[in-house]
């Protein structure tokens, strides 16, 4: 439980640290939102946790860290596998929180047909997303 | 109704794609993303930094996105690691300050 506790209080800081400040009562709702993700996702990953050796052992992936051993669901590589170079950029942009207005800027298009272009990929993370969900 | 209350009381109001709190997405997806964003700090730690780009190409994709390709951010490489996201996010952060500053 203070593994839990102290991973929730990890994760306010740096929610803290990276968006508006908060009052009192406004932190203390995340971090029992965020106690409660915590128990959520241990319980997810305990649950599909699937031993075939070592992770050594597993394909090659960008991030080759023996450390992950839970085959996550929402895995954007293969959500994405097919996507264009300029939609891959495009999404890796809005991740990093730029508008859709900044990204058509930034690749020479249109806001519309940025988004337009994104689209398919954008509705097929909200589905693993929303599929994740349902499973907690 | 709630973009026009976050919007009307803009000073002591969180905006919407901060808020932590709004169970519903909002039209340019800032929800979806934040999440993404949670659960990659959440599930890929890489203390290592293996297979991460180089800071200065990161600072590059915030401070000038057109100009940075998807070979020198090692493809879709920071959806898969919780220190290149965490990084990114204090840069755009400190970008936000100085232009708010400017």
């Amino acid at each position: 439980m203070v593994e839990i506790v102290e991973s929730a209080i990890e994760h306010a800081v740096r929610r803290l640290k990276t968006g508006d400040p908060l009052g009192p009562e406004q932190v203390t709702q995340l971090l029992k939102r965020l106690v409660l993700q915590e128990v959520r996702r241990r319980r997810r990953a305990n649950g599909r946790m699937v031993f075939v050796g070592s992770s050594e052992e597993l394909p090659p992936t960008s991030v080759r860290n023996p450390q992950i051993q839970i085959d996550c669901a929402l895995d954007l590589e293969i959500i994405l596998q097919g996507e264009t170079p300029d939609v891959r950029l495009a999404l890796l942009l809005r991740y990093s929180r730029f508008r859709w207005s900044e990204i058509a800027a930034a690749l020479g298009t249109t806001e519309a047909a940025v988004r337009l272009r994104c689209k398919r990929a954008i509705e097929r993370i909200r589905e693993k997303q929303e599929g994740e969900q349902h499973e907690s | 109704m709630i973009v026009a209350l976050s919007r009307s009381f803009r000073k002591d109001a969180v905006t919407l794609t901060e808020h932590p709190f709004i169970p519903f997405d909002n039209e340019d997806d800032s929800l979806l993303f934040e999440k993404l964003q949670e659960h990659v700090l959440a599930h890929y730690p890489n203390p290592e930094r293996m297979g991460c780009p180089d800071p200065a190409v990161l600072k590059s994709l915030i401070d000038n996105p057109g100009d940075v390709t998807l070979a020198a951010l090692n493809d879709l490489h920071i959806f898969k690691c919780a220190e290149c996201t965490r990084l990114l996010l204090e840069l755009r952060q400190k970008k936000k300050q100085r232009e708010a500053a400017e």
